[in-house]
């Protein structure tokens, strides 16, 4: 039987950090996009194109979060099992299985773009 | 015949925008990439009593493509800034060249008005000796070329 063990604390704590630092690049892209689309709208004198991009950052934002979710589910499952800051043991199955059942098992892809350009 | 293009009026460019756009791409790519070491620290913290499949999972998927797609973000942000300015940069010669352009136009009127209340014997006189027409600049028309950032799409996981 496949057993995995972790510290739900540890686990939690990485979960609200990079939830943390996904706020901070969230609010860069709205500035990003806000100044895009300001940009576009204005300029009559050659073009620059970055909406495919700019989707795949917003993705990778997503992604992260995907990440946190997934390390904070995992987390709770652990801390049900008996456990906040002391180790924990407990059948891959059971992970596998809370995981499926929040709709968080699944695979992180790396995000894809088209190049932006300026002509 | 003397084509000198369009002229009368610089480009509409729109170079505050396209300034405050340029340093949004540099401060998102410096807060990605300084993100990069946190986030790892984080992650190292979190594996420390973490053993098992989804640990090596978070470390080797979820971190792995965490930190790459930021790195690549990231330098594209930084390509989207450099393309931005290279736009400005041209945007700034066609005006160079317009200028030029409305200068010797109105140098060349000067020199019609003056050529119109010459004599007989001073149009004779520039057969021989040249006239003194002022030449137009010889700087080409610049339009934006097609610039593309190099960024090879990655589908595969992990």
């Amino acid at each position: 039987m496949d057993v995995s063990s972790a510290r739900p604390d540890d686990l939690d704590e990485f979960s609200r950090r990079s939830h943390r630092a996904d706020r901070e690049l969230e609010s860069l892209l709205g500035e990003l996009r806000a100044r895009y689309h300001e940009f576009v709208s204005e300029n009559q004198w050659g073009a620059f194109e970055a909406d495919s991009f700019l989707g795949a950052f917003g993705a990778h934002l997503r992604g992260n979060d995907f990440t946190a979710d997934w390390v904070a589910r995992i987390a709770e499952t652990f801390r049900r099992a008996g456990g906040d800051g002391s180790l924990v043991r407990l059948p891959d199955r059971a992970i596998k299985a809370s995981l499926r059942a929040a709709g968080l098992d699944r695979h992180r892809l790396s995000v894809t773009f088209d190049a932006p350009s300026a002509w | 015949m003397l084509n000198l293009g369009t002229y009368e009026t610089d480009v509409d460019f729109a170079w505050e925008a396209a300034s405050r756009l340029k340093h949004s791409f540099l401060r998102a790519a410096s807060a990605l990439e300084e993100q990069i070491p946190h986030r790892n620290a984080d992650a190292a913290h979190a594996m420390r009593d973490w053993r098992g499949r989804y640990a090596h999972e978070f470390e080797h998927e979820h971190m792995a493509i965490t930190a790459r797609d930021a790195r690549r973000i990231a330098a594209e942000c930084r390509r989207c800034a450099e393309m931005l300015e290279q736009l400005a940069q041209l945007a700034r010669e066609e005006n160079h060249r317009r200028q030029l352009a409305r200068e010797w136009e109105i140098e060349h009127r000067a020199w019609e008005r003056e050529q119109a209340h010459r004599d007989l014997f001073e149009k004779l006189g520039d057969l021989l000796g040249g006239d003194d027409e002022p030449e137009p600049p010889e700087l080409p028309e610049v339009k934006p070329h097609p610039r593309v950032a190099i960024a090879p799409p990655i589908a595969a996981r992990g």
